[in-house]
């Protein structure tokens, strides 16, 4: 059962946008919003206010880092996966450091990239929605009453 | 009178150094701080830095910062 989500993806190359929305078609039921550069990226970042980003390192205009260092500037607990074709450890490090969640080379097999997207929202995404869930469901005043508090 | 005479003995290579005016280290202590951060330096600037890593290897960076980040959540 596909996560209701909204997600964006962001890359330069027409054809790794599409190819990443075909494979989040199967994982999200929400929107997919598509960014070409950085600085779109954060500029629809404010507007859409996806869950999940996916981030292309290289870029024109914005690189990913930077995007993500805006990103997080916005929403300091933005889930961002860091997407490239060429992963230098320092790249990946830096992506680390600026608080991206993952990383995934564009080389990986579709499955395994799948199966990255969804441990990622499983583990940064359900959690809070689980926690948004039941917060409307037994709001704190009620929560403590029925505990006798 | 007049001539050089060659001085016997002395002809082990500290001597040897020490007339072509080369010092002989003696002891090397490292101070483990200033090593650790010339690893870091050295991990930032070198070759290592633009090392091409792969997924298992992503995987492995991103899985461990994970455990550290949920240790200190659960402190």
């Amino acid at each position: 059962m596909p996560y209701d989500l909204k997600v964006m993806v962001v890359d330069d190359d027409d054809h790794v946008r599409t190819f990443l929305v075909v494979l989040l078609r199967k994982l999200v039921s929400g929107a997919i919003t598509e960014a070409r550069n950085g600085s779109e990226a954060v500029h629809l970042y404010q507007t859409k206010q996806p869950d999940l980003v996916l981030l292309d390192v290289n870029m024109p205009v914005l690189d990913g880092l930077d995007a993500l260092a805006k990103i997080r500037e916005i929403n300091p607990d933005a889930v961002v996966i860091m997407i490239t074709s060429l992963a230098m450890r320092r790249v990946v490090e830096a992506a680390l450091q600026g608080g991206a969640c993952n990383f995934v080379r564009k080389d990986t097999p579709r499955n395994q990239i799948a199966e990255i997207v969804t441990k990622t929202i499983e583990t940064y995404l359900l959690p809070v929605s689980q926690e948004r869930e039941a917060g409307e469901l037994n709001p704190p005043v009620a929560q403590s009453d029925t505990h006798g508090n | 009178m007049g001539t050089e005479t060659e001085k016997p003995g002395d002809d082990s290579p500290a001597a040897a150094a020490a007339e072509l005016g080369v010092f002989e280290i003696q002891e090397v202590k490292y101070s483990l701080p200033v090593m650790l951060k010339e690893l870091q330096l050295e991990r930032s600037q070198s070759h290592f830095a633009k090392e091409i890593i792969d997924q298992i290897e992503i995987s492995r960076i991103f899985a461990q910062a994970r455990k550290a980040r949920a240790r200190i959540k659960q402190l």
